[in-house]
């Protein structure tokens, strides 16, 4: 059974496919994590090794951030729930906090977005 | 006389032993224990890179939307997402595989075509994956998902090749399906 030229070529068109795909996936993203801000005025990134105090407009009013200590969290939203106060601090690639009603979404982006659990 | 239909009836009954083919060896291939539910050998592939210089085209298309129907009931998960990954995978595989083996013609084999149709399944249900489920994670389970692939293709792609040069019954399909 003798191998054709193009045998060759899809099999090495595949591994070097492989290989790009491993570069792209795994590749570092630079250091520390970030804090995404998105709002309907924009998408900010801060980092979030950095300590910082932001203000966010949003359709109720100004939504406050605060980032410390590697962790970003809302100090105030005009919002009836509070729901984005009461969501605590979030520090890990993955973990976001939204306030809907004052359309503010805080995400923090990473490169070590680990899958918490498998279940099949 | 010829009949004016494009279908000739003794083609399809053989259109449909392929396509219980696929059910059957979709079936077998439960059999082997897997590591992810998702590193599957596709075992049920080898019909339709038989199929590829047996059948016209049409029949072809055919015996794939029939593969991809049969595993969704086996499987269960004919009326779930689950199945449009299937569907994605199938044709884009089904679609590779038969460009690949008409365009490149004789500098290419079964192996390469079954590589080629490993890879386009796989990255097909990867975009969907990262389109539809898991976002932007999906991309961090690719490269495995292609490798495992790739290799199962490779896999695959052998024994059809032997099977396809050796096999006396595949020879009388061939004959008979024209």
């Amino acid at each position: 059974m003798r191998w054709r030229l193009f045998d060759f070529l899809s099999l090495a068109a595949a591994l070097a496919l492989v290989g790009l795909f491993s570069a792209y996936a795994y590749q570092d993203h630079g250091s520390g994590s970030q804090l995404e801000i998105s709002s309907p005025q924009g998408r900010w990134l801060y980092p979030l090794d950095r300590e910082a105090r932001v203000s966010i407009q949003g359709p109720l009013g100004r939504t406050e951030v605060a980032i410390e200590g590697g962790r970003a969290r809302v100090l105030d939203s005009p919002c009836p729930e509070k729901l984005c106060i009461a969501a605590g601090a979030v520090s890990l690639p993955g973990a976001w906090i939204a306030c809907l009603p004052n359309q503010v979404f805080l995400r923090v982006l990473g490169n070590d977005e680990k899958i918490d659990a498998i279940s099949f | 006389m010829r009949r004016s239909t494009p279908f000739l009836s003794e083609r399809l009954d053989l259109v449909a032993f392929f396509a219980a083919l696929c059910l059957l060896l979709s079936t077998v291939e439960y059999l082997i224990p897997k590591p992810m539910p998702f590193l599957r050998l596709g075992l049920a592939n080898l019909p339709i890179l038989l199929a590829l210089d047996a059948f016209p085209l049409p029949y072809i298309l055919l015996l794939i939307l029939l593969k991809v129907l049969g595993q969704g009931l086996v499987a269960g998960t004919l009326f779930s997402y689950v199945f449009l990954f299937s569907l994605a995978g199938s044709l884009s595989s089904g679609l590779v595989m038969i460009g690949s083996f008409r365009l490149l013609g004789r500098s290419i084999s079964l192996i390469g075509v079954s590589v080629l149709g490993a890879l386009a399944s796989n990255i097909a249900q990867l975009v969907l994956a990262a389109l539809l489920v898991f976002g932007r994670g999906a991309w961090l389970m690719g490269p495995p998902f292609l490798a495992l692939g790739t290799a199962a293709g490779l896999l695959v792609g052998l024994f059809a090749r032997k099977f396809a040069e050796t096999s006396h019954w595949l020879r009388l399909v061939r004959e008979a399906a024209r």
